[in-house]
Order: structure tokens, then C-alpha cells, then sequence
């Protein structure tokens, strides 16, 4: 008889485990199945390649007057793919340019926000008790500004509209909910058995929070990054709309808006259209890119049934 | 004549990584006031079959394939959603391993048991009330006259599955589900609980099903086993057959790796090799080749027959298909050798 | 306990301890209101006192609230104990500072309950069993890839699972890295907390099995936490059996299965279903009355009297001394009037005349 038999402990066949995918190519198979975020990333990525060649796609300067139609915006044309605004400038270099900012100010706010956020809420969390208590209170008394007036009020106050100041009063204003997030998920990550067994074979705090806490609170915090992104841009373009954020003539969706609301150009709705919808393209964009990363990177559901 | 009827049952999820096969072709019959067990480990198919029946499948993701679930002369998979409502709590109910997510955290626990009495029975509050005062009392709950108007955080793990227990009984099912109704509790309130439904099993008239994964319970409570293997039936027959007699090299397998309360010599434990099977890709033939002592390679693919030892006791297995007379005890002994 | 160190090991040599506990208890605060006031404790362990000897296995039952989780996690100070000593080969840990524990980590290790929680997802099973040697620098380049290598055909696995994720195996494998990552540092003692409660039956076996070789092989001495009390009665050299935060009862293995003395270890044997019918139908059951008390509020006297069979007035006022019958220890009023003798629990004693 042709028995499957054994002694001692037996080893596992290799094809009684489901077959290997590496991290990436897992989180990529299952991000790659949500069509909408297929399309945010396609979106973002367009958005991307535009902002980094913004100067070799058009043949025009974004500041550049044409003098022959200085006061009277021009429709859309094949000359002017967007048309022009009131002064004459080509609105699609405007608008490349604009691209720019934006996703500049998106991102480089949201580093200084995620890198502040996860310092802070891991620390809270880890050593808990008073030292929590107290950054907690500071969390709810900065989240009981409504934030965007916060910032626009020391955006006001500060008087210097560049770029980095900019970014960073964005970001620093804007840490408070990923610090709460990565807080919960330590407070939740710590009591898991795996950080117990790390501190049972000696471990120490750095260990515990390099390996085993900070890794494992990624994913969400790679998720309201990405959405972070788009509240960013959202924000950079209210300040510049409301005049506070960056200036005029450099140009940006914001300020594009707010001279297109200008009751003397009123006949020229693509004005408004075009940044309009560019802004609310890259917000909604960002959001389902984070939808996907959301699902992708849960290990919840990775693998197994 | 049967009360419950079940027909080359078959339900599939659909997942990421595949369709996984919980329930493969299952045939039983239960009769009036019979109780059986249906044991398996996870994955085996049990609670799936039972929610089938309930036919409170999700779908999807859940699809049932293919099968019949005949209750009483009606097709339980064929009938419409409103008269499945009305058999469900009435005729048939459940009750479920985590009383305290299956009840209600803001009604009281007598305004949900006459819930039921209410809608099915069609009797007014007042007599509702008395029914549940009454139920409360017969699952042994102290003071059930002041109890009833508590919440169910007021009571504990064993308090709950007792007014679980009163709820799904108050309508007088002709079914009772039980879906690992202790495997949360603790030895002494198992004892308590399994006790109580000993004793109301002979006091109604109720059949029950009872899902678990402990052979002990089993062996307490039930008339019939049922055993299943990834999804389907490997053995079935009375207690005294399956724990006495047993057939299939599944139920030697479970039988011969636990730990026995009774055991006064330590011997060595014989598991069962390998790994649970992947219900993504099972085998053609028999599911438990794999891990099967005695299996020959042909038998992974070739479906396994159903054998008929006599007195209802059959078994799913190659290895009686030439003869039903194959010493079934020298081969277990001679694993439980090595 | 009353009785402030109840020497546990009078029949154990000195020289054969490798862990004792004495008089260890374990509350854990609970803070209410706007100003955290402390407002009362869960007496999680209340005064334990044990022994356990080089090469054995001390099985540790109780159920839900008994506190034996607590006490495995005071031993490894992953909890810092309330009160009371610990030691370890006759040293008292709980005084320990963070670097001469650090030290003593290598001589114990911790297996636990969920295969699913145990393990740290983001890192692949290579990792999971070479930590504990980067951390107290136990091999080197090469040499960490060949230990772990062996570690993982020690419990049963592959070397080419090395690469894979936690959640790439199933429980019993799991189970499997977690034995390998704690038998890195070649520990002395591991505390075993249900190591197999949360597996299916047929892979139980599997583990039991294993952590029995791996005890032969390496003369590990196990505490073994359960509430599964035929895996303890399989597995353990003695048992300590708890309730709402002490041990009633602890006794050799044959001892205690065949002639348990406190009336709580005889109604918890008689509760347990024997896989069985014929078996069954001639025990006679002990079905305990009311539900466990919550360890915030232990009762007074003898923890177990609000659902003993034969509590008398002074379980109620008096908690009744561990004492020792030969090297079987148990406290029970009855028992001590009895002189060590068994008392009559079962149903039909009440009816006889006393």
C-alpha cells in the first residue's frame, strides 16, 4: 500500500502554501483591481508630467502680455488652447504652471504635515499617561480652530506670501489628524501579541517602535497622506482665491479663479471653468487614489480567505 | 418521515484570490425531534450549511450552486423571501456562538423575545410578555419577572445564551439551529447550558441541529453525527456508531488527536498530518487524501463512494469500495503504532 | 491568600526550583470620572504562590478572570507584578533593573494564544525568528541565515519559508514560527499561554507533540496556561488549578485528575464532555450554580463559596489556608475538617443522610 507516511515531524510541501508574491506586487494586483483609483493615479500622473514639463509644453510664457488682446479675454482657439485671460496671457501656460504649485504646495505640505503628525501622535501614544493627556489637550485645542481660517489668518498676519511659507504654515497647521490616527494605531498596535514577544525577548523602545509599531500604522498613514494632498491643493487654492496665498502674476488655480470672478471679465465663463475644474479633477483624483491604497494595503485582507 | 431534508447541497463564495467551495454536494435528512450534531474543523462547511438552511447566506458574495434544502415539503432554497420570514423564528430559528453580538444592546431582553412572539404569533403584548416571562423562566434565569425589563449587557456571557436560548424557543420551532452555542463559554457554564438544553430537548419537541467543533458535546447531547470535511459529508451515523465504530480515517483522525479527560496512561497524541485544506483548490476525488494514511494516489482524483455499513451508518471512503468488511480497527491501530 | 508565604515546595529540593513565585498579586487600577479618580481594583492575581521545578511541565488552569494569563505575564514582566517575589533560579526578578532583565530574556520566552496576533505582519518569517538574535547579538552575517534555517526544520517548517509573510500559513504554522522565534535564544523556560486553544482539533495534536519533542530535546521546563483541561492533564508533570485570582488546588497530574480534593477541581473534571457516549452516560455531573464572580469583587472568605455545593459558614468569613497533604496542596475548609480527605460533592450525597 502506497501510504504517505512520515516519521516525526513533517515538513510542509512548498505547494501547500499559496504562491508568493512579493509586498509591492501584491499591494500593486490588488490597488490595480479598483478602476477608479486606476484612473485618480492615470489623472495625478498626467497632472505630474505636465507640472514637471510645464515649459516644454507650450510655446508660450505664462506671464507673457499679448499686447493685441490686452483687455478682452479670447475664447478658446487653436492658438490659445484654453484661451486667454483679461491680460492676454496664454491660460493653458497658466494653467501648466499652475500645476505646479499646486502639486508643490500638495506635497511638500504634506510631508512637513505626516512627518509632524507621526512623530508626535507615535510618541504620545507610546508613552502614554500624562505625557499623552497632555499632547492630546494641545491636539483639541488646535482642531478647535476651524483650520482653514486658521491658516488664513496666519497667512494673513505673516504678510509673506512665497512659497515655503506657504507650504509650510499648510502644513504645520494640518498634522493634527494624522497625529490622532497614527496614535490610535499605536495605542491599539501596542497591546498586539507580536509587541509583547518583542518586549519578552528584550527588545528595546526604539526596536519596538521602528519595527514593530511604526510599519505596521503605515498604511492609513500612507492613506491620509495621499487625501492630504488633495485638502492641500484645495487649500492653497481658497488662500490664493482669497488673495492671502500666491500672488499674482505667478500663476496658480487660486488666484486664476479669483481674477476670473472679476466683475469686468464676466463674458468669459471658460475663466472660471477651467481652473475650476482642474482643482476639483485633482482633489476627487487624490481621493480615489487613497480609496485604492485603502483596500491594497489593508494586511487584514491580504492573502487568505 | 423527514422533517428536514437536504439535497446535494452546494455554496460557493466568490473572493480575491478565487472561488472558495464551502459546501460540496451535502446530503442529510434529519428527522422530527431528533438531535444532530455536525462537526467539523473551520472550513469544514458546518455553519455555512446551517446558514443555507436559515438561508441567511450573504449574496453575493455566497451562491448556492446547486442542491435543495426541502423543510416540510417546501424547497427552503425555492420558497419566496416573505414566506422564508415567516418560517424563520417561527418554524426554524438560531442560535449562535457570540450572544452578545446577536442581541440587541438597546431593547430590553423582554421586548426582544416578545418581538418574535409578537410578529409570528400574533398575540398581544400582554400575553407576548407573559410568553417571554415564561421562557425566561424555563432557561432557568433568576427572578425572570424582574429580569425581562434588563438589557443585555446586564447579563452575563451564559445569562445571554440561556435568553438567546428563550428566544429562539419562544415561537415552539419545530428546528432548532445551534451554531457552537458554548464554544465561547466556560466549562462550567457549558455544562450549565448543555444541561439545559438536554433537559428542554426532552421537554419540547423541537429537532435540533448542533454545530460544534468539540466531540465532547457531541457525545453529550446528540442522537446522530454528522462529520464533515471541507465541505462535505465523510461520515454519518448514531453516537455510539461513530464514536465506537467509526469508519471514516477523518473521524480516527479527530477521534485519535485529542487529549482524553480520562486518560490515565500519557500516550502520544496522533495528529492528523498536514494542513486544513484550501478551499480554493480542492481536489477532485476525496478532500482528504492529502492528509489520509491510507490513501492511494488515485484518490484525490476519483470521487469516493458512499458506503453503507447498515443501521444508517455510512461513510464517503475509497477504502471499503471493494470491501465494506476491511478492518477498519487493525488499520487505526496500526497508526496509532507508529 | 491569608497566610503570607505559603511554602509551596516543602517536597521540592531547593536545588531543583527554577522558578518560584511567592505571594505575587497583580491589580489593575480602574480610573472613573473627569479627574481619573481610582476608584477600585480587578484583583487580577491575588496572592500566588508556586513552584516549579527544572525539566517540568506545571499546567495552569482556570477559566475566564482566573487570572492565569496575569501570572504568566508577571513571571516574564511583560507585567510589573503589584506585589510579591519572583524568582528565577533564585533570584528575585521583580527587582531587576530594565538592563539585568534585558539579560534574562534569554532564559525565557513566551508562546502565545493567537497565531494571528502573535506575529509582527510587516515582517517576513526570516525576520520574525531572527530577531531575537540581532537583538542580543547571538549570530553574525552568515551565521544568522543558517540558526534560523535550523530553527525553522526544528519546529517542523522549511528553510524556504524564510521569505514568506505570516499571512501566507495558516494557524498551526504560525504557531510553528512563533515556537521557533522564542526557542532562538535557547531559553531555559517558556511560558506556554493556550498555545493550542485557538487551533482546529487535528492540528493541536501537531503542536502538543511538537512542544513535548522540543522539551525532550532542549530540557525546557514549561509553564502551560489552559483552560482546555484534558490538553493539561496530557501534558503536564503537575497542575495548578486557579479561580478568580488564586489557586484553589495543585497537585502531580495523576493525583489531582484521579483524586481532586477541592470541590471546585471536582465539578471542573465533571463539567468537561468526554468524547464518549458510553462514558458519558455513566458520570454523574456536577453542574456548578451561578456564574463566575468578577475578580473586582472577590467574595470574602473562600473565593469559591457563592457556588459550592457544600460551602458551610466559615468559607464565607475565613479564606481557608493553601495547605499541603503530601505534596498535594489545596485550600478547602472541608477538606482541612476531612484531614485531607475527599469531600462528597455530587448531587446524590446531599440526599443521603450526612
Amino acid at each position: 500500500m502506497a501510504m504517505m507516511q512520515q516519521q516525526g515531524v513533517r515538513a510542509f510541501a512548498d505547494e501547500e502554501l499559496p504562491p508568493h508574491l512579493s509586498m509591492a506586487t501584491d499591494v500593486w494586483r490588488r490597488f490595480a483591481r479598483n478602476r477608479l483609483s486606476l484612473i485618480g493615479l492615470a489623472v495625478v500622473a498626467g497632472l505630474v508630467f505636465c507640472a514637471l514639463l510645464a515649459g516644454h509644453l507650450t510655446r508660450y510664457d505664462p506671464n507673457a502680455i499679448d499686447p493685441a488682446i490686452i483687455g478682452s479675454a479670447q475664447p478658446p482657439s487653436a492658438q490659445h488652447l484654453f484661451g486667454t485671460d483679461v491680460d492676454g496671457r496664454d491660460y493653458f501656460t497658466r494653467m501648466l504652471f499652475g500645476a505646479r504649485i499646486s502639486l508643490e504646495v500638495g506635497f511638500s505640505a504634506m510631508i512637513v504635515a505626516v512627518t509632524l503628525g507621526t512623530l508626535y501622535g507615535v510618541v504620545s501614544a507610546f508613552y502614554g499617561g500624562i505625557v499623552d493627556a497632555a499632547m492630546m489637550r494641545f491636539v483639541d485645542m488646535m482642531l478647535s480652530f476651524p483650520t482653514f481660517f486658521l491658516i488664513l489668518t496666519v497667512e494673513a498676519l505673516t504678510n509673506n506670501f512665497s512659497f515655503i511659507v506657504i507650504m509650510l504654515v499648510i502644513g504645520l497647521l494640518s498634522w493634527m489628524g494624522v497625529a490622532r490616527l497614527v496614535r490610535g494605531q499605536v495605542l491599539s498596535l501596542r497591546e498586539r501579541d507580536f509587541v509583547s514577544a518583542a518586549r519578552a525577548m528584550g527588545a528595546d523602545d526604539g526596536r519596538i517602535i521602528g519595527r514593530h509599531l511604526l510599519p505596521n500604522a503605515l498604511a492609513p498613514v500612507i492613506v491620509a497622506a495621499t487625501l492630504a494632498i488633495g485638502d492641500n491643493i484645495l487649500t492653497e487654492a481658497g488662500l490664493s482665491y482669497l488673495g492671502v496665498g500666491v500672488q499674482i502674476p505667478t500663476p496658480s488655480w487660486g488666484n486664476s479663479l479669483q481674477k476670473a470672478l472679476d466683475p469686468d471679465v464676466q463674458s468669459a465663463p471658460w475663466l472660471i471653468f477651467i481652473p475650476g475644474a482642474l482643482i476639483v479633477l485633482t482633489v476627487v483624483a487624490f481621493n480615489f487614489i487613497g480609496e485604492g491604497l485603502r483596500d491594497a494595503l489593508d494586511p487584514k485582507t491580504r492573502g487568505g480567505p | 418521515m423527514s422533517l428536514l431534508s437536504v439535497k446535494d447541497l452546494a455554496v460557493s463564495f466568490k473572493t480575491e484570490d478565487g472561488i472558495v467551495r464551502a459546501v460540496n454536494g451535502l446530503s442529510f435528512d434529519l428527522k422530527a425531534g431528533e438531535t444532530l450534531g455536525i462537526v467539523g474543523e473551520s472550513g469544514s462547511g458546518k455553519s455555512v450549511s446551517a446558514l443555507s438552511i436559515m438561508r441567511l447566506i450573504a449574496m453575493p458574495p455566497g451562491r448556492i450552486d446547486r442542491g435543495e434544502i426541502v423543510f416540510k415539503d417546501r424547497d427552503l432554497l425555492r420558497v419566496s423571501e416573505a414566506e422564508m420570514r415567516h418560517i424563520r423564528g417561527d418554524e426554524i430559528s438560531m442560535i449562535f456562538q457570540d450572544p452578545m453580538t446577536s442581541l440587541n444592546p438597546v431593547l430590553s431582553v423582554g421586548d426582544q423575545i416578545a418581538e418574535a412572539i409578537i410578529l409570528h404569533q400574533h398575540k398581544n403584548k400582554r400575553d407576548a410578555h407573559n410568553r417571554a416571562v415564561d421562557m425566561l423562566k424555563l432557561v432557568r434565569i433568576p427572578e425572570a419577572q424582574s429580569r425581562i425589563y434588563d438589557y443585555p449587557h446586564q447579563f452575563s456571557g451564559g445569562m445571554r445564551q440561556r435568553v438567546m436560548i428563550a428566544m429562539a424557543l419562544s415561537c415552539d420551532p419545530e428546528l432548532l439551529i445551534a451554531d457552537e452555542p458554548t464554544t465561547a463559554l466556560d466549562v462550567t457554564i457549558q455544562a450549565q447550558i448543555l444541561d439545559l438544553m438536554r433537559d428542554l430537548q426532552q421537554r419540547l419537541n423541537s429537532a435540533i441541529i448542533l454545530i460544534t467543533h468539540d466531540l465532547g458535546v457531541v457525545a453529550e447531547v446528540c442522537e446522530r453525527v454528522l462529520v464533515m470535511y471541507a465541505g462535505n459529508m465523510v461520515e454519518y451515523g448514531t453516537v455510539d456508531q461513530i464514536f465506537s465504530a467509526p469508519k471514516h480515517p477523518y473521524t480516527w483522525g479527530l477521534l485519535d488527536s485529542l487529549p482524553r479527560l480520562d486518560e490515565k496512561q500519557r500516550k502520544r497524541l496522533v495528529p492528523i498530518d498536514g494542513q486544513p485544506p484550501n478551499l480554493l483548490r480542492l481536489p477532485s476525488g476525496c478532500a482528504f487524501a492529502p492528509r489520509c494514511r491510507y490513501a492511494k494516489p488515485d484518490h484525490a482524483v476519483i470521487p469516493p463512494p458512499l458506503i453503507d455499513f447498515g443501521d444508517g451508518h455510512v461513510a464517503r471512503c475509497h477504502l471499503y469500495k471493494e470491501d465494506i468488511r476491511v478492518d477498519a480497527r487493525r488499520l487505526r491501530e496500526s497508526a496509532q503504532a507508529r | 491568600m491569608a497566610d503570607d508565604s505559603p511554602n509551596t515546595h516543602v517536597d521540592i529540593a531547593p536545588s531543583e526550583v527554577l522558578i518560584e513565585l511567592q505571594n505575587v498579586k497583580k491589580y489593575f487600577p480602574i480610573m472613573a470620572g473627569v479627574f481619573s479618580r481610582h476608584i477600585a481594583d480587578v484583583k487580577a492575581v491575588d496572592g500566588v504562590s508556586f513552584a516549579i521545578k527544572a525539566g517540568e511541565t506545571l499546567g495552569l488552569v482556570g477559566e475566564s478572570g482566573s487570572g492565569k494569563t496575569t501570572v504568566g505575564r508577571c513571571i516574564l514582566r511583560l507585567l510589573e507584578p503589584t506585589s510579591g517575589e519572583i524568582f528565577f533560579e533564585g533570584r528575585d526578578i521583580t527587582k531587576l533593573g530594565r538592563q539585568e532583565m534585558r539579560g534574562l530574556r534569554r532564559e525565557m520566552q513566551i508562546i502565545f494564544q493567537d497565531p494571528y496576533a502573535s506575529l509582527n505582519p510587516r515582517m517576513n518569517v526570516g525576520d520574525i525568528v531572527a530577531e531575537p538574535l540581532h537583538i542580543h547579538k547571538l549570530a553574525r552575517g552568515k551565521d544568522v541565515e543558517a540558526r534560523v534555517n535550523d530553527l525553522l526544520r526544528t519546529v517542523g517548517l522549511s528553510p524556504y519559508h524564510a521569505n514568506r509573510y505570516p499571512h501566507e500559513f495558516s494557524g498551526g504554522q504560525r504557531q510553528r514560527i512563533g515556537v521557533a522565534r522564542a526557542l532562538a535564544v535557547n531559553p531555559k523556560f517558556i511560558v506556554a499561554d493556550e498555545p493550542v486553544s485557538a487551533l482546529d482539533v487535528s492540528i493541536q495534536a501537531q503542536v502538543v507533540n511538537l512542544l513535548q519533542d522540543l522539551q525532550e530535546k532542549f530540557g525546557l521546563t514549561y509553564l502551560f496556561i489552559a483552560h482546555d483541561l484534558s490538553v493539561v492533564r496530557h501534558i503536564s508533570d503537575r497542575v495548578a488549578v486557579m479561580y478568580v485570582g488564586a489557586i484553589m488546588e495543585l497537585a502531580d497530574r495523576e493525583e489531582l485528575y484521579e483524586r481532586p480534593l477541592h470541590p471546585y477541581t471536582q465539578s471542573l473534571l465533571s463539567a468537561i464532555p468526554i468524547p464518549d457516549p458510553r462514558a458519558e452516560i455513566r458520570r454523574e455531573r456536577i453542574i456548578l450554580q451561578g456564574d463566575i464572580p468578577s475578580p473586582v469583587n472577590p467574595p470574602s472568605g473562600c473565593r469559591f463559596h457563592t457556588r459550592c455545593p457544600i460551602a458551610f459558614e466559615r468559607c464565607r468569613l475565613e479564606v481557608p489556608a493553601f495547605a499541603n497533604y503530601g505534596g498535594h496542596y489545596v485550600a478547602c475548609h472541608a477538606v482541612e475538617q476531612l484531614g485531607g480527605g475527599q469531600p462528597d460533592i455530587r448531587p446524590s450525597a446531599a440526599a443521603r443522610p450526612a
